[in-house]
């Protein structure tokens, strides 16, 4: 809604600043002395429903702003894109959407998200509610230290699940959700930590949409795997599109082109263009942005 | 062609400018560096330790395996007539003076002085040939000037003088040993040159024996004004006592290398003394024999019995009487009387325990009645009644079980062994009263494996005897496992719930910081301190609060029932001990668990509770039993604070008993445990048995084998505690959930 009115306005900004591209001030180096600058959002996003609105998100470490102002919105049933260098803040944008950054002490949160209309930033909400709908992939596959079986499950069990054939059913479409069904159907009750790095991230996946998540967030899924690991996750991630809303951060510019359909590309806290993939990689509004995906800096 | 500012180009450009320092090593330093040193100091530490700990071991370990091991049975003949019979105990080695002749036996000292005096000699000798034995006689002066100071101040004259003539005879003593000294020494030394030339030492011993009898004469003679006299003259008497101290000072270094050997003899209702010492000097040329029939026995009272065997006797008569034939006999009849024997202390342990303690309920149920009503009541002389009359039935009862014990006695008194000792006393002894008996000298090596693993039998599954320096130590092993085992069920709930909060909890700050600092500091504190909190707190307050609630009338009238030590309280006190352990192992083990395993399952929406139960502490749990397993061994090693909180010498009635279901008296039902009981503790025992023993020596042996058996319980726990730990670590990381 917010985004509506406000992205026509950021768009003609946009289009302004990048017609006068030899300017003497960069965004970069605006928002490196501290100045202020307006996000380029394409037009494209305002036709797409979204799942997660982020309205002005501003987060502090202590006193260091590590967010300012995020507003965008994530589609429902694609696949968006987080990429910027190191420390731009895309990991810990992620990290709001599920609250994981309140087991960080000195953390302060400004703006609001709203999934599907619900507010996450709420100081009323449940937090334990709020994760339940959705699921999360971490850097590092951290499969859980019981079988596989039990690591898809583990989902379900904590909210009292018992039937055995609820959860053989769960555990079977995550697993063929997750494209690991075939490799482990033979050993479910081994442990999950005896699988490969790839398909333990695989597995993490499949506990990730066990419970049927609304949005599913990958946090660098790929960057401790071999590139064929990485191959697989990039064909799941594939497959789960349309089915699934899902939040990926990458540092990799060729994973992003390669399976997401918008992305948004950040710098040292701020949101500096965010479109199409298509769009934002082969013909990019700012000259920043392509400086960027074309590898001539970060 | 980027305008990004790169801010780590402005550093580098700075820092350009400034002079580039080069790296060098310092003289010496590579040494250190090499880490050649280190490498040699760290090994030597490990080695230290090592050899410290591998030496006690083996130690503890060779004493404990080897004492139960059967000994050769020695018949010993001294010089002055002894002979004795018994196994050698123990060695020794001293050395063996002039001044040990004093109480000898003629022959003993005869055989001594041929070997002391040459040693003189050869002392003397020593001394003339370097041309020293002025120097030797000038260095021991403070002694001489002293003895004969003291000599002549006990000589019967003067002790009669008058306080200021002895003064003066001090000091005059004093004045002319000063001023006559050399020429007293050049005459002396004379005197000992003289009579050196017998290498036999004879001579020197003859002169030094005539210089203290004339020494003795002297001081015995003369009257105080003569002997003024003779000392301000400096003459002869002066000498004389001179001399003699001065032969005596000459003989101080004389000694001769002896080993002496301690044998038990024991037979000690006819000897009175359990040991004997014997010097290798006292024996008898070819002294030293081991007779072939010579018997060992191992009695339930009065110690062990060496002797011969004379006659096997059954209802006093002789049925053998040849030892062969008795010792052919010996071990069906002595089988027999002990399954007697046993079957008896069983009924009486058994029977007649159930019976005991039926009677005291009754009694109690009285007493109860009494407090309650008062003893002038109805009630009471109701109860009382009552109670008369189940006493005229136990008593019946009673009888009856005596009886049945009288019988197997009175079968088994109708077999006995009579003994000869070595000194021709005869003994007789009831087989029932004999253990284990055997011609210690006939034994094959088979036989002697047979005595071997017997005694060890015995002492692990049997009750001690003889105050605990003989028989088995199966109720400490007992009182050490249940102990511990309660230890732990206490402390790692307790220990385990506190580092979970401490870890995953708390907010760190200075008071969790102050918490665990305390809880370290815990570890530190003497564990006596722990027994005397245990005693004040839980058996002062706590244990005598229960008593007060639940059994008011005993402890009134018959005494505490947990307001004393006991195995529950010295169970929670070692936990209390133990719990600092368990903490810090524990967090330990939490601060462990990757981070991000706790995210993945916070992520998928459990809550804290969810994920430390599900994912926290099955991760964490090998390392909780780690410290689990610190805490039962630094646990069942403990003693100190046992002593203070219910360990004791001997317990009559184990804690945890099948026979006796009756629990703690009263309302508590404990069922077979008895957790207020007392009870005996190998840590204890050792102690109890090296330091407080009647007979100390005899237990000495046992003290070496309960050590080991300690170290063995503590390993098999701390071995099944790590065996159960690397199932679990299989079972929680790497396999099946």
């Amino acid at each position: 809604m917010i985004s509506n009115t406000e992205q026509p306005q950021s768009s003609t900004t946009a289009t302004a600043v990048a017609q006068s591209g030899d300017a003497k001030l960069n965004r970069l180096e605006m928002i490196t002395r501290g100045e202020h600058v307006d996000a380029v959002i394409h037009a494209e996003l305002a036709k797409c429903a979204s799942v997660l609105d982020v309205n002005d998100v501003s987060l502090w470490y202590g006193d260091k702003q590590a967010l300012f102002d995020i507003n965008m919105i994530i589609p429902d049933g694609h696949v968006t894109a987080l990429i910027g260098p190191s420390g731009c803040g895309k990991s810990t944008l992620l990290r709001c959407v599920n609250r994981m950054n309140d087991l960080i002490d000195n953390v302060r949160l400004g703006g609001d998200m709203r999934l599907n209309g619900d507010s996450i930033f709420s100081p009323h909400i449940d937090v334990i509610a709020l994760r339940k709908r959705m699921g999360m992939v971490f850097q590092k596959p951290n499969p859980f230290p019981m079988s596989i079986f039990e690591n898809v499950v583990y989902p379900l069990r904590i909210d009292g699940e018992r039937d055995r054939n609820v959860l053989e059913e769960v555990c079977e479409r995550a697993l063929r959700g997750a494209a690991l069904w075939n490799e482990v159907k033979d050993r479910l009750h081994e442990s999950g930590l005896g699988l490969s790095g790839g398909q333990q991230q695989r597995l993490c996946i499949a506990r990730a949409i066990a419970s049927d998540p609304e949005v599913l967030l990958l946090d660098e899924p790929c960057s401790a795997l071999d590139p064929i690991a990485t191959g697989k996750i990039e064909d799941l991630i594939d497959e789960l599109r349309g089915d699934y809303s899902i939040l990926i951060v990458t540092h990799n510019m060729q994973q992003a082109s390669r399976v997401s359909d918008f992305t948004a590309f950040m710098y040292l806290g701020h949101l500096i263009e965010y479109g199409p993939t298509v769009s934002l990689f082969t013909n990019p509004k700012l000259k920043e942005t392509e400086d960027y995906v074309m590898g001539r800096f970060g | 062609m980027s305008q990004v500012v790169d801010p780590s180009a402005t550093v580098e450009a700075e820092s350009a400018k400034l002079p580039r320092v080069r790296r060098r090593v310092r003289p010496g330093a590579s040494v250190i560096a090499q880490g050649e040193p280190m490498l040699w100091l760290t090994g030597g530490g490990l080695v230290i330790c090592f050899l410290m700990i591998v030496t006690l071991l083996l130690y503890v370990l060779w004493q404990g395996v080897t004492t139960f091991w059967p000994q050769p049975i020695v018949q010993v003949e001294t010089i002055d007539g002894r002979v004795l019979l018994g196994e050698a105990f123990a060695y020794d080695a001293y050395e063996l003076k002039f001044s040990n002749l004093a109480g000898q036996s003629e022959a003993a000292r005869e055989k001594l002085q041929k070997m002391l005096h040459p040693a003189f000699h050869a002392v003397v000798q020593r001394e003339l040939d370097a041309g020293t034995l002025s120097d030797r006689v000038n260095s021991n002066r403070p002694m001489i000037l002293k003895a004969v100071i003291t000599q002549v101040r006990l000589a019967p004259t003067v002790q009669q003088a008058a306080p200021e003539t002895r003064a003066a005879i001090v000091s005059q003593i004093e004045a002319t040993l000063d001023s006559k000294w050399d020429a007293f020494v050049t005459r002396f030394a004379g005197e000992v040159s003289a009579n050196a030339g017998n290498e036999s030492g004879d001579a020197l011993v003859a002169a030094w024996n005539a210089a203290a009898a004339e020494s003795e004469a002297t001081l015995g003679e003369l009257d105080v004004d003569a002997f003024r006299k003779q000392f301000t003259d400096g003459g002869a008497a002066v000498y004389s006592v001179w001399a003699s101290e001065a032969w005596s000072s000459l003989t101080l270094p004389v000694a001769v290398p002896m080993r002496r050997r301690e044998f038990r003899t024991e037979n000690f209702e006819l000897t009175s003394e359990h040991f004997n010492w014997v010097s290798d000097f006292e024996i008898r040329p070819d002294g030293e024999s081991f007779p072939e029939w010579a018997m060992l026995l191992e009695r339930v009272e009065g110690g062990r019995f060496y002797g011969f065997p004379m006659e096997l006797r059954i209802d006093g008569e002789a049925v053998e009487t040849e030892s062969a034939a008795i010792w052919a006999a010996f071990p069906r009849l002595h089988s027999e009387c002990r399954e007697r024997w046993l079957e008896g202390k069983e009924i009486d342990e058994i029977e007649g325990g159930a019976f005991n303690r039926r009677r005291e309920h009754e009694r109690l149920a009285l007493i109860e009645t009494g407090y309650h009503y008062g003893k002038e009541s109805e009630e009471y002389r109701t109860a009382q009644a009552a109670l008369d009359e189940s006493e005229r039935a136990n008593a019946a009862e009673y009888a009856e079980i005596r009886s049945r014990i009288d019988e197997l006695a009175q079968l088994n008194s109708r077999y006995s062994l009579l003994m000869r000792t070595i000194g021709d006393q005869q003994q007789e002894i009831p087989l029932a009263e004999i253990v284990r008996a055997c011609p210690a000298n006939r034994l094959q090596t088979g036989e002697k494996c047979g005595i071997y693993l017997s005694r060890w039998r015995e002492f692990l599954f049997d009750n001690p005897r003889e105050a605990n320096s003989e028989g088995g130590v199966y109720p400490a092993i007992f009182g050490t496992v249940v102990m511990t085992l309660l230890m732990s069920i206490a402390v790692v709930p307790f220990g385990v719930l506190a580092a979970l909060y401490l870890r995953e909890y708390a907010r760190a700050g200075f008071v969790v910081s102050a918490v665990r600092i305390a809880i370290n500091n815990l570890a530190g504190v003497p564990s006596i301190v722990f027994g005397v909190f245990g005693v004040g707190f839980f058996c002062y307050m706590v244990g005598a609060s229960i008593d007060e609630l639940f059994y008011p009338a005993k402890t009134a009238n018959v005494g505490p029932t947990f307001g004393t030590g006991g195995l529950f309280w010295a169970s929670l006190t070692l936990a209390l001990l133990t719990l600092p352990v368990v903490i810090v192992a524990t967090e330990e083990a939490l601060s462990a668990v990757p981070r991000s395993m706790r995210e993945g399952s916070l992520a998928c929406g459990a809550t804290k509770w969810q994920t430390i139960r599900r994912i926290v502490l099955p991760r964490a749990l090998p390392g909780i039993m780690t410290g689990t397993i610190l805490a039962m061994a630094r646990g069942a090693g403990e003693v100190a604070p046992l002593m203070l909180v219910g360990a004791v010498k001997l317990a009559p009635h184990l804690v945890f008993d099948l026979h006796d279901w009756s629990g703690s008296f009263g309302p508590l039902p404990t069922g077979a445990l008895h957790p207020e009981r007392s009870f005996m503790h190998l840590g204890f025992h050792i102690f109890d048995l090296g330091f407080h023993s009647q007979n100390s020596e005899a237990a000495k042996p046992m003290v070496y084998t309960t050590t080991l058996l300690l170290i063995g319980i503590i390993a098999v726990m701390n071995v099944a505690a790590i065996w159960l730990r690397a199932q679990l670590r299989k079972k929680f990381q790497f396999s099946q959930f």
